[in-house]
């Protein structure tokens, strides 16, 4: 992945696993994780193999269609799968050098919340509807407050604070989140999770609820914020608007595996694509363009079910080949930080499963 | 508030008219002349006809229902015609009996069946949840005079734990208790059960883990409420339903309450004390309706605020006019 | 990163064709036959239809094995108060009559019953919550107040009324808990229908000048078929019980009738020398109520899968 830019000099958390370790390693590193998903029918294959790695202070956009994985993959670095249905198969995270699945769950508690936060998709039933909106967000500050080092006071005061902060007046932090709209509630939500300045915040389609105004606003206040307090990001969408807004880095995920990844400029300018990352810009209007329609990419998600021998992209690739129904393909090099995985760019390997794919060599460019 | 309060009082006044009607005339067309079940099968033709005429049964049907409700509306609800005792004096001897029943046996359902809902939810699919399922749908599979047969069979006639028969005492209420409980405490659980599930898979819920609650406050102090709410309803109805089934209990440990006086009466005939035991079962769990309806908007923050909006922006209004 | 070697261990071509297939779309099932097997494929569920017709098996052939009159109605005096034998199953009664038989017999009353006074409320159900759901308006008003009336009054103290009046007997006690069940039910399959009366197609079929009775019959009822059957099937049990009750106080089917719920009231005068004087028939009120409930959480469970737990 790109070069370091931990440029953030951000306060250690007072709990002390391994904070400010240096900048030997990614503020989280996904590695080869797998999960699944187990009901009474069926296994669900919802993220394959995964690995990714995010630097302090960056944000990383995880696009891709509604049930690739994204959200799966952003309760697996919480722990926070559904139990008995939800599985970690394999793999690893590592926040700041700790390996989350490795910890006991009472140590888990303070990564949530503390260190890790999270904004859910629908703010509209993100907010307990018996609680004052304040109170939400006290809650998370109180939690994470073992050491009793704030009073009540201070509390408050932090409370009213962070109000101000996502822009809205701290005397109605005593109504309920029925008397909100949709993107007050949102800016509630996005108070609640930076209340206790994260390291990272995972927001999970954090504007596709609102109206389109108000996505702007919640974006740029996102951005805004995120830069005050140095917190890096995933964010998860399917708006390639959003993403070249906001992102420093792009995972492009396909049911369940990260097909490219790369920096905006990789993904956004630079040639040599994935066909599912052209087949989704294909799906974007442009204003300038003469195209007078929109090329969507056709067919369907794989059931999530099987597990094929080959490229998951296949049944739907307008390039496909012989090879890729058979053989799963390479990761391949585009330069720099740049990944595709495709056989495409695999330059002729195509028989047998023994691919270098920790580090192919061979990163021929664009067509 | 208040207007709301008076506004469903005012709507139930229609459907205890409606009642009133129907029972009436049910037990119009029933066979059997009052005055010969009053005299008895012996007495002369002569008198039972002349204590028609004192009776005034003579008279067409819609005059006879116009005086019973202007009579009852007045609180004169008459008198028996088995007992001669005015009606209203009777049903306050019988009432406590059932009002004890009827609440008694919500406690133990509300302290048994809730907890175990809950409990059984969190722990989705274990054993104790599959445990508790079994139960639940064999309790309600199980009638409640075979579930108070057994009892007394096992608990006071082979064991003498418990006296068979009741009235009186803590203890021999026990079995009433829990045989009139016993079904309704099967679909509550299941409720219970189905709701708290329901709201630990909200996103509020998932957020309140992602804050890094731990368990046991995401449930308490997130979930419980939420899931509550709902419960409050069913069970005021089931407090109602309660009191309106009371009668099968009531027969099977030979309690003197008001279901089996409303059986005695249904078999003589006895048309003031049926109306009257009806209406007043039935205007009882009307109040208990409107009760949980007041209790559900206090607990529940969005319908407060619907309540109580006029009052507010009047607040407001004059907070303006002051500025 | 590569996926795992076992994923190129599955057969290829197979794969490949069943891949290629799925993009079409999927196969398409009859909705009928989706449901029959999410049913079959829960156990609890099947062993409540098993249960149920093996009942349903007894009550058709006991005439081969019993005679009504002689086993289940005669008194004979001499065989009073036995207990279960070769003989007789389940023992006899204080009058002499074989349990068992009367058992059988006591469900067939207690099934047909049942299930007859479950039709007819669906169907009146059902037209009721239609007409109201539909029409809306004073129509909805009117039946609804109405309905409001009889939902009101606790089932027994209305099916008591109803039978005073009446008189007892299965035809009066069906019709009780005919009107006992209804106002449930219209409350119920009304707002079942209410959310189908403002879908898109409901519109479309008006757009094309559709009849409001085939709007009825041919698009509303069979989407909110669901519900309806679901309530109907749950409310089967309910309705076995409190047929059962209302005998047991003595305001139902009487004596002679070899009826559940008489059994048993008729049993606790010698229940204390002789519990299985009320142990069988309890039995056999549990058994056939559990598998009617089984048989109904099944129901709901396929009908509507969301609404499991």
């Amino acid at each position: 992945m790109a070069g370091d830019m931990g440029y953030k000099d951000r306060q250690n958390g007072q709990n002390g696993t391994a904070g400010g370790a240096g900048d030997t390693h990614a503020l989280l590193e996904v590695k080869n994780l797998g999960v699944e998903y187990k009901t009474d029918d069926a296994v669900v294959y919802a993220v394959n193999a995964l690995s990714l790695s995010l630097d302090k202070g960056q944000t990383l956009g995880l696009v891709g269609e509604t049930g690739a994985g994204k959200t799966t993959l952003a309760l697996a670095i919480l722990r926070l799968l559904p139990k008995k249905i939800g599985y970690v198969t394999g793999g690893q995270v590592l926040f700041d050098g700790v390996d989350l699945f490795g910890i006991k769950e009472n140590q888990m508690l303070g990564y949530r919340g503390k260190r890790i936060s999270m904004i859910f998709q629908d703010p509209m039933t993100s907010l307990n509807p018996v609680i004052k909106v304040g109170d939400q967000v006290a809650e998370i500050l109180e939690l994470h407050n073992e050491d009793k080092k704030l009073t009540r006071a201070q509390i408050e005061r932090r409370v009213d604070e962070m109000f101000n902060l996502v822009g809205i007046p701290p005397e109605r932090k005593h109504e309920y989140p029925h008397q909100f709209s949709g993107g007050m509630k949102q800016r509630v939500v996005i108070a609640i999770s930076l209340a206790c300045e994260p390291e990272l915040l995972i927001a999970d389609e954090p504007t596709t609820a609102l109206d389109v105004t108000i996505q702007a606003q919640v974006l740029a206040m996102m951005q805004d914020l995120k830069s005050r307090l140095g917190t890096s990001m995933i964010m998860i969408t399917h708006d390639l608007g959003v993403v070249a807004e906001t992102c420093d880095l792009v995972a492009v995920m396909y049911a369940g595996e990260i097909v490219e990844k790369g920096t905006v400029e990789d993904i956004f300018e630079g040639g040599g694509h994935h066909p599912y990352t052209e087949g989704l810009f294909g799906s974007i209007p442009s204003l300038d363009g003469t195209e007078s329609r929109l090329s969507p990419i056709e067919g369907l998600m794989p059931d999530p079910t099987r597990k094929p021998a080959g490229c998951r992209f296949a049944p739907r690739c307008p390039k496909r080949r012989k090879e890729c129904s058979k053989v799963p393909p390479p990761e391949c090099r585009m330069g720099g930080g740049h990944m595709v995985r495709c056989h495409l760019f695999a330059g002729g390997a195509a028989d047998g499963t023994a691919i270098p794919v920790e580090n192919p060599g061979d990163s021929k460019g664009g067509r | 508030m208040g207007k709301y309060i008076f506004k469903r009082i005012l709507l139930m006044i229609p459907v205890i008219l409606g009642i009133s009607l129907v029972i009436f005339s049910l037990l119009e067309f029933s066979p059997g002349d009052p005055a010969r079940i009053i005299l008895g099968p012996k007495a002369p033709d002569a008198s039972v006809e002349a204590l028609r005429l004192q009776m005034g049964l003579d008279r067409p049907f819609w005059i006879r229902y116009a005086e019973y409700i202007f009579n009852a509306v007045r609180g004169n609800l008459g008198s028996s015609y088995r007992t001669k005792l005015p009606v209203f004096t009777e049903i306050m001897a019988r009432f406590p009996t059932t009002i004890n029943l009827a609440f008694g046996s919500m406690v133990v359902m509300v302290v048994l069946a809730v907890p175990i809902g809950i409990l059984s939810a969190v722990k989705q699919y274990s054993l104790m949840d599959n445990a508790t399922l079994a139960g639940a749908l064999v309790l309600s599979s199980m009638p409640g005079f075979w579930l108070g047969t057994i009892m007394i069979l096992f608990f006071a006639l082979k064991l003498h734990w418990l006296p068979a028969t009741g009235g009186g005492s803590f203890k021999s209420f026990l079995m009433p208790w829990f045989a009139l409980a016993a079904s309704h405490m099967a679909t509550l659980v299941r409720m219970t059960r189905s709701n708290m599930l329901e709201v630990v898979r909200a996103d509020y819920i998932k957020m309140a883990r992602a804050k890094g609650a731990p368990e046991n406050r995401v449930i308490v102090h997130h979930a419980l409420r939420n899931a509550m709410m709902p419960i409050v309803t069913i069970i005021g109805m089931d407090f109602a339903a309660l009191l309106g089934g009371t009668m099968i209990t009531e027969t099977v440990f030979a309690l003197p309450g008001m279901g089996t006086l409303v059986i005695e009466s249904v078999r003589s005939k006895d048309v003031p004390m049926v109306m009257a035991v009806v209406l007043f079962i039935a205007i009882i769990g009307g109040f208990l309706n409107l009760l949980v309806d007041v209790l559900y908007a206090y607990i529940d923050p969005r319908l407060k605020s619907q309540y109580m909006a006029p009052g507010r922006k009047k607040r407001l209004q004059r907070a303006n006019l002051v500025h | 990163m590569s996926i795992d070697d076992k994923q190129t261990d599955f057969e290829d071509s197979s794969q490949e064709s069943m891949d290629f297939s799925s993009v079409d779309g999927y196969k398409k099932r009859s909705q009928l036959r989706m449901i029959a097997a999410r049913f079959a494929k829960n156990r609890m569920a099947m062993v409540g239809l098993v249960v149920l017709i093996l009942l349903v098996v007894m009550v058709v052939t006991v005439d081969f094995f019993f005679d009504y009159q002689t086993d289940a109605i005669k008194q004979d005096m001499r065989n009073r108060l036995q207990s279960p034998s070769m003989a007789h199953w389940f023992g006899t009664d204080q009058y002499g009559r074989d349990i068992f038989a009367r058992i059988v017999y006591g469900a067939r009353i207690s099934l047909v019953t049942s299930i007859c006074v479950i039709s007819i409320s669906t169907v009146l159900g059902a037209v009721l919550g239609a007409l109201s759901a539909y029409y809306g308006g004073w129509v909805d008003n009117l039946i609804m107040r109405i309905n409001d009336v009889f939902y009101a009054l606790p089932f027994n103290l209305m099916a008591i009324c109803v039978v005073a009046s009446l008189g007892s007997g299965i035809m009066n006690l069906g019709l009780a808990c005919v009107v006992g069940v209804v106002p449930g039910f219209a409350r119920i399959f009304r707002s079942a229908i209410l959310p189908i009366k403002s879908q898109e197609y409901i519109e479309a079929a008006k757009a094309c000048g559709t009849h409001d009775r085939r709007i009825l019959m041919r698009h509303i009822i069979p989407n909110a078929m669901g519900p309806i059957i679901v309530q109907a099937t749950l409310n089967l049990a309910i309705t076995m019980l409190a047929i059962s009750g209302l005998s047991y106080i003595g305001l139902g089917i009487e004596s002679p009738m070899p009826e559940w719920g008489v059994m048993l009231s008729e049993g606790t005068t010698y229940m204390r020398d002789y519990p299985f004087l009320v142990l069988f028939p309890g039995f056999a009120i549990v058994v056939a109520a559990l598998a009617l409930n089984l048989i109904g959480d099944g129901m709901r469970d396929a009908l509507d899968p969301k609404l499991k737990n």
